[in-house]
């Protein structure tokens, strides 16, 4: 296996990670303005994502840095075309930031509510735009021959994106319905309910999601993503019955099992590109074209892969440790 | 307006404001862990308090060192595209390395420092505080590293019109880095050293829990004079490394437009950027050549000649970076830090018997100590920034080669706008955040 295709895995890999650990902040997150009519559940749903959310976002950071080291003309194609959506990914991620940190700090009843709304309001943004900002890379972009995005904010929008932008906004709060009902010991009721309605609706999204992609992608193109499709079909309805059974571990399991296919699906239909051009397939990026030299590649895969393991260990250990019930002792 | 100007003022507002943050999580850190060690071992409760008081205040801060960082990195491409597909090869592995050696550490043990106070041992409270200093600084250096390279590039060759690094270790062992981290370090200590000493000079001010914020005034006090010292040497050292690798931006520092031997150095100066000369200035003699080459006679050479020699190399074109900025940057930077170590000596006078905690005069200027190394530290990184104008990549590669095509200057200006609010709303909230939490009980 060469280092380029090494590199779009281990990227692969990031966004798997933190669109499932950072998937429960978004979906619990969502719930805060709506869920929690009492001041104690609320701060329990707060302190749910407290201690997590910046360390989450480190996985979208490191993705980042990965993308500018290995493949920086991808790097520098999608950030400065798909500006404003990611203007309003930064400031959506800052809002709900802020809001989770000095909602816990203060006192008075408007403040809470008005940071409720800016937990609740960055959490929707940013997942939603992420979402299609992927989904475009698939689906394909306006790119011209010296590899610049030709497009505006608009041309990242199309039946296939708007329905995966929101089929990925139903899904992480049915996942953070998930994660809170395991983490509560009592209020579930509602948790539940909204959990059920969720779920539901992300499986009906998702089947309309794959409809458009096989309209306006390679899905169906590629028996690898042909494969994962199917299966992830399989992992959310697997995913939904043992919810509706019983929520338990093994329901978050399925979640973690439905992110990898969802992202095997989509990055296996781009191998091997990493940004197609809807201009003419030529200029699409691949792994070869815009990537870094191979001695970079190699100095940074030495890296990756001492440091990873170690990464990878501490994290589910403090996941582990604190993964226990919530107390009435909490700070938020 | 133009899109060059519009992304040169964001990137700048935007740095700015994160740097506030920054040196503030790299120097308090190692406070905490200090004052948590000491806690531990002497089973003292003074310092656990003082470790949990700081403890608060350093995590307001992170948070927003958070937000605003990932800003940082996501600038790079969108507002300068250009420049991230000119040196992503190079720049890309120490920011991809800084996150995965650096931030998880750092983040995901300060989440296990803040809440495992009642479930963890204490043993693992320490290592955890240890982790996340130990990381903060791991990331400064990663991050100079990277701004090394576009002040002294090393370790790589031009190949179809873009840098390819060919030698890891020429990049992270820069000698642009090692005294750029130096001077970091220290500035950072400073910085936190002044927002302990002033937080504890108010709280004895207003005569409360003197007990537990004598030694951390004391301590602040001591480590800030030699984080002073460690910063002007440091600072002297780069400035007679930089006349030599970045002769312009030392011409600009000091607003020298003639090539002078035994050049003077204005204390002040009426800068005049279009006719090219001073309206007067306030000079020592012979200082400028001391400080750069160790010598009251050597030869410095000034901007005009050195704008010839670049045109010269590298074609026509405007060499000189904003020379008034440049220079006052300079002079309120080593101003403040001369105020610093001033107010710091008069409070060691007051130090025997504890005289200080009686001394109003002493313990106000000692608040004033607080805004002091921020302005400072900001002063620094615009000398360093905005003498490298108009390069981005030092000789390499200028601004307006960088600047992303792709993207409109109303975007920009929307974005510029969008930053400054929320950027603004977060200041006012923090700092009211500090003060509230400051004033409560350690």
């Amino acid at each position: 296996m060469d280092l380029n295709i090494l590199w779009f895995i281990l990227i692969a890999t990031l966004f798997c990670v933190y669109f499932f650990l950072d998937g429960m902040d978004f979906g619990i997150g969502m719930m805060v303005p709506f869920l929690g009519k009492t001041d104690k559940l609320n701060r329990k749903m707060i302190y749910a994502i407290g201690p997590t959310w910046g360390a989450s976002e480190v996985w979208l950071l490191t993705a980042g840095g990965a993308m500018f080291a290995a493949f920086p003309g991808w790097y520098a194609t999608m950030f400065s075309g798909f500006y404003p959506a990611l203007f309003l990914l930064l400031f959506a991620l800052i809002v709900r930031g802020i809001s989770i940190e000095f909602r816990g700090k203060t006192t008075s009843a408007n403040s809470k509510k008005a940071y409720n709304t800016g937990i609740g309001f960055g959490n929707f943004l940013a997942p939603l735009l992420l979402v299609v900002a992927i989904a475009c890379l698939l689906r394909g972009v306006p790119i011209d021959e010296s590899q610049e995005y030709t497009g505006t904010l608009f041309s990242l929008f199309s039946p296939f994106t708007l329905f995966a932008g929101i089929t990925g906004i139903a899904y992480f709060i049915y996942h953070g319905a998930v994660v809170l009902c395991l983490k509560l010991s009592d209020e579930i009721k509602e948790t539940r309910e909204i959990g059920k309605k969720a779920g539901l609706i992300t499986i009906i999204l998702l089947l309309v999601t794959t409809v458009f992609s096989a309209l306006e992608t390679d899905i169906f193109k590629k028996p690898v993503s042909i494969v994962a499709a199917i299966v992830m079909l399989i992992l959310i309805i697997l995913s939904y019955l043992s919810f509706l059974k019983k929520v338990g571990k093994i329901t978050v399991i399925l979640n973690a099992l439905f992110t990898v296919s969802v992202i095997v699906t989509v990055f296996s239909a781009m191998f091997p590109r990493v940004m197609v051009s809807d201009t003419s397939d030529e200029y699409s990026l691949t792994i070869y074209n815009i990537a870094s030299g191979n001695y970079t590649l190699t100095v940074i895969s030495v890296v990756t892969l001492t440091l990873l393991p170690i990464v990878i260990g501490y994290t589910l250990w403090t996941h582990y440790i604190f993964s226990k019930k919530l107390n009435e002792d909490i700070e938020y | 307006m133009d899109i060059l100007v519009l992304s040169r003022i964001q990137f700048a507002v935007t740095t700015i404001f994160h740097f506030l943050f920054v040196p503030l999580t790299i120097g308090l850190s190692v406070y905490v862990a200090v004052f948590e060690t000491i806690g531990y071992i002497k089973k003292e409760v003074t310092y656990n308090k003082l470790a949990g008081f700081f403890g608060k205040l350093f995590i307001i801060n992170y948070a927003i060192g958070v937000v605003t960082g990932i800003v940082q990195e996501f600038e790079f491409g969108m507002n300068w595209s250009g420049y991230a597909r000119f040196v992503g090869d190079v720049f890309g592995a120490p920011l991809a390395i800084e996150a995965l050696s650096a931030f998880f550490l750092e983040s995901t043990f300060l989440g296990v420092w803040i809440f495992g106070k009642n479930r963890l041992p204490k043993k693992i409270q320490v290592m955890s505080i240890w982790l996340v200093a130990i990381a903060s600084n791991i990331s400064a250096y990663w991050i100079l590293v990277a701004n090394s390279f576009m002040q002294e590039p090393t370790g790589y060759e031009i190949k179809d019109g873009r840098a390819v690094m060919t030698d890891f270790f020429a990049l992270i062992f820069n000698k642009h880095v090692a005294l750029q981290f130096f001077h970091t370090f220290m500035a950072a200590i400073v910085t936190a050293a002044c927002f302990v000493i002033g937080i504890s000079a108010y709280k004895i001010l207003k005569q409360k829990e003197i007990n537990t914020f004598i030694p951390a005034f004391k301590i602040g006090v001591v480590t800030c004079i030699i984080g002073v010292l460690g910063v002007a040497m440091a600072g002297d050292m780069q400035g007679k490394y930089l006349v030599i690798n970045q002769p312009m931006k030392m011409a600009a520092v000091e607003a020298l437009w003639d090539t002078e031997k035994s050049a003077d150095f204005s204390i002040i100066a009426g800068i005049d950027e279009k006719n090219e000369e001073k309206n007067f200035s306030l000079e020592v003699p012979g200082l400028l050549s001391f400080l750069a080459y160790g010598n009251f006679d050597s030869e410095v050479q000034g901007i005009k000649d050195l704008q010839k020699e670049y045109e010269a190399t590298y074609g026509e074109g405007n060499y000189i970076p904003p020379v008034t900025i440049t220079f006052w940057s300079f002079r309120f930077m080593i101003g403040l830090a001369g105020l610093m170590i001033l107010i710091c000596l008069l409070a060691v006078l007051k130090m025997k018997n504890n005289k200080f905690i009686s001394t109003k005069w002493l313990l106000i200027l000692s608040i004033c100590l607080i805004p002091m190394p921020f302005i400072s530290n900001s002063c620094g990184w615009v000398v360093t920034e905005v003498g490298r104008q108009p390069w981005i990549v030092y000789k390499l590669l200028t601004v307006d080669q960088a600047v992303s095509k792709s993207v409109s200057s109303g975007w920009v200006l929307v974005s510029l706008i969008g930053f400054i609010l929320i950027y603004s709303f977060t200041s006012v909230i923090t700092i009211g955040l500090m003060i509230k939490t400051a004033k409560k009980e350690a």
